[in-house]
């Protein structure tokens, strides 16, 4: 049963580090997806893991036994490919045949796998097409059958659904998803698509530049994101600066990384540009008077009225979009900053453009941050 | 608005644009196409002299008494098949003839205590050609002519001197084969010789493209160029190169590994040489655009690397394979100078048409060096032209419909021969085959201008071959990038799919047809319309097999561009003349570069179409040739050597400035 | 002003019918999307537009001009492709000022609003960087620049953000459509993203098979689509298939194969016709508490997909219909796999459709 281990590994290309001393473990079963901007090194990740590169340092580790030298072929791993890669000169059952064939089994054994594992991705019907001839969508659905043949228990997606229509690639996701809980599989998916790793997987790895960032559930890295890249790139989100002015009188709370939402301290006030004020909730004693802070909000946990409300900014609403069951504003501040605030549409109150508001931050659903020394907007860069 | 603005909205105009590319197709037609098969119109005009000069077995021939006397270099001999028999510098005896001679007559050999028969007396020869050189070694040759009376003919001591004299007269009854059998056998050497070396080229290029494609190492960019090398080296200088450091080379024994004395084993190690870069490099390119992927995701199924080579990448090469295949078989086809070169060295004291062997040009060159073989030259030309644009469609089929065995695996052997040892030793067999086959054969002519004899050279002549040969590549180099580049963009980014398509097919049929065959058919196009200026002559020829060379490298270039780029200008206001000084051709400048600097030192190097478009033109590699014919083979060596260094120069400055422009 | 006029528009290639008689006329300063599968024809209309194919019969007037017989470079249109093709071998400036120098005007008059436009997308500091030097952000400015300064005042992007992050996409595509307005230019935007489509057009086509199948706002587009197949592609929907057998104070009544009746939207249909109901997941209401009114149907939530904002959940219903729903993720904790559900239809968001030609099924196929 695959359980995976990676221990150190680096790998770097002439002066480039593509991946810079990552450990990380993966338990028997888990739906794990690495995350990340483009050349953020999780291609890489999974290519040292299958054996197509070798790392420049550190090993990797399946059912703990070490596999650094081992060819690709004799790691036993099912690998699916962002351009499918399907055999272009084989028909369909040709190509989901191909490992049971190369791996000398039973003829009858692989003739039976190969029909289960093309029936599971409903693709037995175009058993006698060449892949040209098949949908995009099609396709990766014999990628996916192919890679199952192998009978293997670890299984590898490299973004295998980059390549497909907007639509296409929510129908498979799901299918994936069922494939691998159902069989039981270990999975390590590989993506750039933040809403395709959270609807997949068990456990998210965030990389960024060579490294991990950020390694938890999809929930806890929307929800309580303990780093401001993680909290911008898996989903949308507000910052805004500012700096402590008044601390509560609560205990101080031993809580060194993570957001201070999570530290069970009281309430202390940030002010932010302009001399606005925003009272802040279970605010961790990390944070001394004067500290300069960066706070969160995600664009459903604002809201607006044109009421003034408590712990709430004025503003003016720029730009609304709609976008299906809600609409989305982007309300310029009274402090210059320009956040996006999501109201149902069921709130039949629709708002106007230039149309002044105010922006309405519950306290409890804001987090805080320590603000970078690099400066937000690298910190935040997606590129 | 400015002039230049003018001049370019001018140029851009539709009927502007559509007037030029009309010329361009006509130029490629007039000049290109029509000539290079006018040959086949011959078998229509002129079918009776074929029939008659060709099909038709000659007479049997009258015994002959011939007198050789001491000091005669020709003598005269009137029947009507033997043209004559010539005595170089008292080597031997040589019967000239068109092609070589067949005869029926038994050759021994008296020494003093024992009798060696070469052939015995009243033997039937079996049938193919022999020519009977006065053999060496010996105090006595004697030639019988069956059945009649022997005379003694005293030709060299044992120590291997030549001697002054012989006694008395020679009896030959001599009668010449049916040119058709002559033809025949010439097309037989010439394909069996091409497919063998093909095959070895095969063979040997695809570990080596693998290597090239496939694995990273230091020096790979190296080894990149020495593949390249031989291509630098004009064939003449490679046929000489090449005899000398394999055959044994009765004028100067001992130069090289004198290995083999066997025409036919040489001219295909002459021919791999020169052949083979072109297979890697297709093999290359090929390799370098199936998919990576498709080998990983073999290899992720549990394949092994020699599973994954025979089951995914193989069958996905056919069209790579095709391109190889026709290009060694082309060029292997094609090949005339360095093959007589490597002939005459062979067998020194034979004039170029009584070689032991002949291939389909070597053949047309010694008849056209003669003089007065029309019907001969049309009907070996055509069938090579013939032959050559069928066996591309052959070779096309066969490779496409060829199936590896999918089924049939050996998990166990190929799991155990893809690891270890043998992958490794499969590289180096790869890497001992370059330096050996490839590598030393073509650069052992410097180590002859230190060994060799030194013997003053006719730096005259040479020079003025030499301004010859530059004058004609120029000009052809000139023409096509003038022509060349507007074909090829008709060819990729042609409205017209249909035209476009037949233009590319037309493109390539001068780079399938032999050199030597189009020679032929170029000189008796433009002589047919009284056009028989020796320079006019070559310059068409040279510009009518390397026209394909610029067209090809410049659409390769243009399909890997982007459109969308040109579509884009072309939104933002650009007129298509702007487009392309902005978009287009800084993107495929190094292309029309390389493909010029291609036709450039393929004209310097060409021999074929040369020597078969006029009797005697004056360029480089037909002097060198000359001069390796006659013996001289010093001078021809630094003939060769300054050949070499000019186009070596040239090449190493292309790759200097693409790989700058690359940066 | 540039307004686009397409009269019975019409393209084949060999057999295939590209774009099949097709009108359409484009406002100017408009964001237009064209929204549609592979193979739609969307991209084909873009290059008929900017003259970069031959339309086999129909017209195309730009501000009131027949293009028709116009080349590319005289239309005043810009296309865009999916990597904005800015030229490699130019700087951010040279890409800039290309349009005017190509159209050869006076370089004191070039050096001017080539500054301008690039000091406008903030990349004047970098204009001696070469497109690869440029971040995607980076190099979607420097497109609009170099378009906006050929005087282009009409747009054509091909999947302008197909080719970057999921994550950047979301922030690109809100600068795109700015730049748009702040420029004053008219724009036809083609993807395939649904989501694209509704948060970044004034208006969107919806095409298939060359065919404008509807057109409208995007609320229009998400609230009122005019087929099933749009009804699913432009957000999911779940469907029921039956026969109307009545009507109800404001609606309509359907009634399914296995005899379950569901209170639907209003309708021009006949009672007794065959019929296709509609409803979009998020419309779908789940309920902790068993319930039995109408449209009211018990079930096991099955599987729950968190997505971040939302999560999706699939609810097998004891009926063997499965659905599915999209709750926002702040009240979707409160179900969780296994759990006894009541699922609830909206009659009035339970949009009805004439049975479609081909079937359900082949008219919901996306691949």
């Amino acid at each position: 049963m695959p359980e995976i281990e990676l221990r150190n590994i680096s790998k770097r290309f002439g002066k480039v580090v593509a991946a810079d001393q990552i450990n990380l473990h993966i338990k028997e079963g888990e739906y794990v997806t690495v995350l990340g901007p483009s050349g953020c090194g999780k291609t890489t990740l999974v290519k040292i893991l299958s054996g197509i590169w070798e790392p420049t340092k550190g090993d990797c580790f399946i059912d703990g036994k070490k596999v650094t030298g081992i060819p690709t072929y004799e790691r036993d791993l099912g690998y699916i490919f962002q351009n499918i890669a399907l055999f272009p000169h084989m028909t369909v059952w040709q190509n989901a045949n191909y490992a049971p064939i190369v791996k000398d089994w039973d003829h009858e054994k692989g003739e039976k796998v190969t029909r289960e594992s093309l029936e599971l991705v409903n693709m037995l019907r175009r058993k006698g097409f060449k892949p040209f001839e098949l949908s995009g969508g099609e396709k990766q659905k014999v990628g996916i059958a192919r890679a199952l043949c192998s009978g293997s228990k670890l299984l590898i997606l490299d973004e295998p659904l980059s390549a497909l229509d907007a639509r296409v690639r929510l129908e498979l996701r799901y299918e994936i998803k069922r494939l691998v809980k159902e069989r039981g599989l270990t999975a390590i998916h590989v993506t750039h698509d933040q809403e395709e790793a959270m609807s997949t997987s068990d456990r998210i790895v965030l990389m960024r530049k060579g490294r991990i960032v950020e390694v938890d559930t999809p929930q806890n890295l929307y929800n309580k994101p303990k780093n401001l890249f993680t909290a911008n790139f898996i989903g949308e989100a507000n910052f805004i600066e500012g700096s402590i002015t008044e601390c509560g009188t609560g205990e101080v709370a031993e809580c060194r990384t993570g957001p201070l939402s999570e530290c069970g301290a009281d309430e202390c006030i940030a002010e932010i540009r302009h001399k606005h004020r925003l009272v802040l909730k279970n605010p961790g004693g990390i944070f001394k008077m004067g500290d300069g802070v960066v706070i969160m909000a995600r664009p459903e946990n604002l809201s607006i009225s044109v009421n003034e409300k408590e712990n709430a900014i004025k503003g003016r609403i720029i730009d609304k979009i709609f976008m299906g069951s809600y609409m989305r504003y982007r309300v310029k501040l009274a402090t210059q900053d320009t956040v996006q605030v999501e109201v149902p549409e069921a709130d039949d109150k629709i708002f106007n453009i230039d149309e002044s508001v105010n922006v309405i931050f519950r306290p409890k659903k804001l987090l805080v941050y320590p603000r970078p020394r690099q400066g937000l907007k690298e910190v935040l860069s997606l590129e | 608005m400015s002039l230049a603005k003018r001049i370019e909205s001018v140029l851009s105009r539709k009927g502007t644009v559509k007037a030029w590319y009309g010329i361009v197709i006509l130029f490629f037609l007039v000049m290109v196409i029509i000539p290079t098969l006018f040959v086949l119109s011959y078998a229509i005009t002129d079918w009776n002299n074929i029939q008659s000069d060709i099909f038709t077995t000659p007479p049997e021939p009258t015994p002959q008494l011939i007198i050789l006397e001491s000091g005669n270099t020709k003598l005269a001999f009137h029947t009507y098949d033997i043209i004559d028999i010539t005595i170089y510098n008292q080597l031997g005896v040589v019967i000239d003839s068109p092609g070589t001679v067949r005869l029926n007559y038994t050759v021994f050999e008296n020494t003093d205590d024992s009798v060696k028969t070469y052939f015995s007396k009243g033997d039937e020869l079996p049938s193919g050609n022999y020519n009977i050189p006065i053999l060496a070694n010996s105090t006595h040759n004697e030639i019988n002519h069956v059945g009649t009376v022997t005379q003694n003919v005293t030709m060299r001591d044992a120590s291997g001197n030549y001697l002054d004299s012989w006694e008395g007269p020679l009896y030959l009854r001599a009668g010449s084969a049916r040119p058709m059998d002559l033809i025949w056998d010439a097309m037989k050497v010439s394909f069996v010789i091409a497919t063998i070396v093909t095959i070895i080229d095969f063979i040997a290029g695809l570990p080596m493209a693998w290597l090239m494609v496939r694995k990273n190492f230091r020096g790979k960019k190296y080894l990149d160029t020495l593949i390249d090398m031989p291509l630098a080296i004009p064939t003449a200088a490679l046929g000489f190169s090449t005899a000398l450091f394999w055959a044994v080379t009765p004028k100067i024994p001992g130069a090289g590994l004198g290995l083999t004395s066997s025409p036919f084993i040489l001219i295909i190690l002459l021919h791999i040489v020169f052949s083979y870069p072109y297979m890697v490099r297709s093999l290359a390119a090929i390799l370098h655009e199936i998919d990576i992927n498709y080998e990983v995701a073999a290899q992720t199924l549990g394949a092994p690397p020699l599973t994954v080579a025979r089951t995914i990448t193989l069958p996905l090469f056919r069209a790579g394979l095709v391109t190889g295949i026709i290009l060694c078989f082309s060029r292997s086809l094609s090949e005339t100078g360095g093959t007589v070169a490597a002939l005459a060295m062979l067998t020194p004291w034979l004039s170029d048409m009584a070689y032991p062997m002949q291939t389909g040009p070597t053949l047309i060159g010694a008849w056209k060096h003669a003089g007065g073989f029309e019907p001969q030259l049309a009907f070996t030309a055509m069938l090579l032209v013939l032959i050559s644009l069928a066996l591309l469609v052959v070779v096309k089929i066969v490779i496409m419909k060829f199936k590896l065995p999918l089924r049939k695996v050996m998990p166990g052997p190929e799991r155990l021969l893809s690891k270890g040892a043998v992958p490794k030793l499969k590289d180096a067999l790869a890497m001992i085959f370059m330096v050996l086959v490839l590598l030393i054969p073509s650069f052992f002519i410097f180590s002859f201008v230190f060994t060799g004899e030194p013997a003053p050279v006719d730096w005259g002549t040479f020079w003025l071959s030499m301004g010859f040969s530059f004058l004609v590549a120029g000009v052809i180099t000139l023409l096509n990038i003038l022509f060349g580049v507007p074909l090829a963009i008709l060819i990729v980014r042609g409205k017209n799919k249909m035209l476009s398509n037949i233009l590319d097919v037309l493109v390539n049929m001068p780079l399938i047809v032999p050199t030597a065959a189009l020679g032929v058919s170029l000189g008796m196009f433009w002589n047919s319309m009284s056009i028989e200026m020796a320079l006019f002559l070559v310059i068409s020829a040279h510009l009518a097999f390397t026209f394909p060379l610029v067209v090809r490298n410049v659409a390769g270039a243009l399909e890997e561009l982007d459109p969308t780029y040109e579509e884009t200008a072309r939104t933002l206001g650009a007129k298509p003349m702007f487009v392309f000084k902005k978009i287009m051709y800084p993107s495929i400048k190094f292309s029309i570069l390389a493909g010029a600097i291609m036709a450039f030192t393929r004209s310097l190097g060409e021999t074929g179409a040369t020597l078969a478009v006029v009797k005697d033109a004056n360029t480089v590699p037909v002097y060198i040739v000359g001069l390796v014919k006659v013996g001289s083979y010093y001078p021809a060596a630094l003939a060769c050597i300054v050949l070499i260094a000019i186009t070596f120069i040239t090449m190493m400055v292309m790759r200097y400035i693409t790989r700058k422009a690359e940066r | 002003m540039p307004e686009i006029i397409i009269r019975n528009l019409k393209k084949v290639f060999g057999d295939l019918v590209a774009i099949d008689s097709l009108d359409l006329t484009v406002k100017d300063g408009e964001y237009l999307t064209i929204l549609g599968p592979t193979g739609a024809g969307k991209t084909t209309l873009l290059r008929l537009i900017a003259g970069l194919e031959k339309q086999t019969s129909g017209s195309i007037h730009i501000d009131g001009k027949c293009v028709d017989e116009l080349p590319p470079e005289d239309r005043m249109v810009t296309f865009l492709s999916q990597t904005y093709s800015l030229f490699p071998h130019m700087n951010a400036w040279q890409n800039t000022i290309f349009g005017p120098i190509a159209r050869g005007w006076d370089s004191e008059k070039v050096d001017i609003i080539g500054r301008e436009m690039l000091e406008m997308v903030h990349l004047y500091d970098r204009k001696d960087a070469l497109p690869h030097e440029l971040s995607g952000g980076m190099q979607q400015r420097n497109a609009l620049a170099r378009a906006l300064c050929a005087d282009a005042r009409i747009l054509l992007l091909d999947e302008p953000l197909r080719a970057l992050d999921a994550r950047l996409r979301l922030d690109l595509r809100h600068e795109l459509k700015k730049l748009v307005k702040d420029m004053g230019m008219t724009a036809i935007h083609v993807t395939h993203d649904q989501e694209e489509a509704l948060t970044i057009s004034d208006r969107i086509i919806m095409l298939r098979d060359g065919k404008i199948i509807q057109s409208g706002t995007p609320q229009e587009m998400f609230n009122k689509p005019a087929s099933p197949f749009i009804h699913h592609f432009i957000g999911e929907a779940n469907f029921m298939e039956g026969t109307l057998t009545g009507k109800t104070g404001t609606g309509s009544r359907l009634t399914g194969e296995s005899g379950r009746t569901y209170d639907i939207a209003a309708t021009n249909l006949e009672v007794g016709a065959k019929a296709v109901a509609g409803i979009k997941t998020e419309f779908t209401i789940m309920e902790k508490e068993a319930k039995d009114g109408v449209n009211d149907f018990p079930g096991t939530v099955e599987r729950k997909l968190f997505l971040g904002r939302f999560t999706d959940f699939e609810i097998a219903l004891d009926n063997g219909h499965v659905v599915h729903a999209r709750l926002p993720s702040s009240i979707a904790h409160k179900f969780d796999e296994g759990d006894k559900i009541n699922v609830h239809f909206d009659p009035e968001r339970l949009l009805v459709f004439p049975v479609p030609e081909k079937g359900l099924k082949a008219e919901l196929e996306m691949m």
